[in-house]
């Protein structure tokens, strides 16, 4: 504890104004975690990790500078974790779920700009979170134009590299992608001082792949008329996939499946008699619990998310066939230009990842959740709700932001929503 | 009190009497310690307080670290709403 405040201090951070998010988030956690009844034992790990978030791991990360090595802040699911592990350095992604970063973002972005991306340079101007301290360079991606645009007040004050993703999904498109991981790996490999070798990257792309099977199986077990674990603790398992060690994660993860196996044998239910629940969107940083836990409480249970902090994250594995750089290098960007994300024109593929899923996992509705001023993923929400309704699935369109103003406003028509549900 | 918090240095020594209430088939659960006891985002155990006393003898036989065990009449409300 006392060890936090010196490495807070080390890392240059706000700690008179750090110690104001300290103290509003263990009441969150108690009320969205702590609150829940017949949790998982297995949530213990995940539970650790949040109690101390700006400790433990970001400990980890200031050891491993110490001893020369390199860290990566990530904001997006399509960026390559593969290649910057592979050339020794550490991928960690830059949360930007809080309210409380919102403020310090508006300072240097209009107030009709998403949260997460003012919360991004919020919790990095304001010096309040010990991530975006201590990476030695971001990488952004150009996912949207809020994004894209932010990242240039980013780096005026932190080393960044931009990946030019393209926005649709020809095969010159992949090509395009494959090049830019090229360039990546230039990046990486200037900054670490390491080369990627073929030998590490295959070995890069096994670990990442053990760690997307492992949240496969997670959600598998999710497809269980018993829902043997609530969304709102799986929601905090995908949020903390972003940044934790991906082979302890995969482990973790795969310890708890253990758990999961036994209670579906057993019957256990966490949720009996609630609607099930597909979340499409918008992604859900941390500490942004707010729909799951609306749901959650108005006689739904999140059964899956199609979201970058759900399936966009572990759907699809890279091709462990490839020998050479260039192979492997090709596969990562097939896997990876195979995301849906609403940033691509056509996007087809998103409408059918979401009647797949909602078959998929038995959903009784679609709550079609997207961040105020999140453009892309607000228009496809039309063609989304015309999909769904051609399906025979309900839907219900929420637009929010992290305040706690609406909560209550959106509790009523989520309970109203579920109510219609047969 | 509503809850009993062990509180602690440091995460390696919450998770060590984590694990030894854990095998003493105990009822804990890991937590974020509140700022009411300790102004840290440190990691704490709750705790039953029939089994504080136990929690004691444990920690002595087991010459386990933690600062102290505190009660608190905090709720754990799940339709409050806010996440900070």
């Amino acid at each position: 504890m006392a060890d936090n405040y010196a490495m807070w201090k080390e890392l240059g951070m706000d700690i008179e104004t750090h110690d104001m998010l300290c103290e509003v988030l263990p009441g969150a956690i108690g009320d969205v975690f702590m609150s829940q009844e017949n949790r998982p034992e297995k949530m213990d790990f995940f539970d650790m990790v949040l109690a101390d978030v700006h400790g433990i791991r970001p400990a980890e990360l200031v050891e491993f500078r110490k001893n020369g090595g390199k860290v990566f802040g990530t904001f997006c699911a399509y960026v390559p974790d593969e290649v910057i592990f592979a050339a020794g350095g550490i991928a960690t992604g830059l949360c930007a779920g809080s309210q409380f970063w919102v403020p310090g973002g508006e300072r240097y972005l209009p107030a009709n700009t998403c949260p997460l991306i003012k919360a991004m340079l919020g919790a990095r101007f304001d010096k309040t979170c010990p991530f975006y301290r201590l990476a030695d360079m971001y990488i952004g991606e150009n996912t949207c134009d809020g994004k894209k645009k932010a990242y240039e007040i980013l780096g005026t004050d932190v080393p960044m590299h931009v990946m030019d993703l393209p926005q649709m999904k020809r095969d010159k498109d992949i090509v395009k992608w494959a090049d830019e991981i090229k360039e990546l790996i230039a990046v990486v490999e200037e900054v670490t001082g390491n080369k990627v070798t073929p030998e590490a990257l295959s070995e890069e792309i096994k670990v990442i792949n053990a760690k997307r099977q492992a949240l496969q199986r997670l959600y598998d077990l999710r497809k269980n008329a018993k829902a043997p674990i609530s969304g709102t603790d799986t929601l905090l398992i995908s949020q903390i996939a972003y940044y934790d060690d991906p082979k302890r994660f995969t482990q973790m993860v795969n310890v708890l499946c253990d758990e999961l196996d036994q209670r579906v044998a057993d019957g256990v239910d966490v949720a009996p008699g609630a609607k099930r629940i597909l979340i499409s969107g918008t992604p859900m940083a941390i500490p942004n619990w707010k729909m799951h836990n609306i749901i959650e409480t108005s006689g739904g249970v999140v059964v899956c998310e199609e979201t970058c902090t759900g399936t966009r994250y572990f759907e699809g594995q890279v091709d462990e066939s490839g020998e050479t750089l260039d192979e492997m290098v090709m596969n990562i960007a097939e896997r990876y230009m195979g995301i849906n994300c609403a940033c691509f024109t056509p996007n087809e593929g998103r409408f059918d990842d979401v009647i797949r899923l909602a078959k998929e996992y038995n959903v009784d509705g679609v709550i079609d959740v997207n961040l105020k001023f999140c453009t892309t993923y607000d228009i496809e929400g039309y063609t989304l709700e015309q999909r769904l309704n051609e399906a025979g699935i309900k839907v219900l369109g929420i637009e929010t932001d992290y305040t706690d103003n609406d909560a209550q406003q959106i509790k009523t028509r989520v309970e109203a929503f579920i109510e219609t549900l047969a | 009190m509503e809850h009993y918090y062990v509180l602690f240095q440091n995460h390696t020594d919450s998770m060590a009497m984590y694990r030894a209430l854990k095998a003493e088939k105990l009822n804990v659960r890991i937590s974020p310690t509140p700022r009411e006891l300790s102004v840290c985002c440190g990691v704490s155990l709750l705790v039953l307080e029939e089994d504080v006393d136990t929690i004691k003898n444990i920690a002595a036989e087991q010459n386990l670290a933690y600062i102290s065990i505190e009660g608190l009449n905090n709720t754990f409300d799940n339709t409050r709403h806010r996440y900070g």
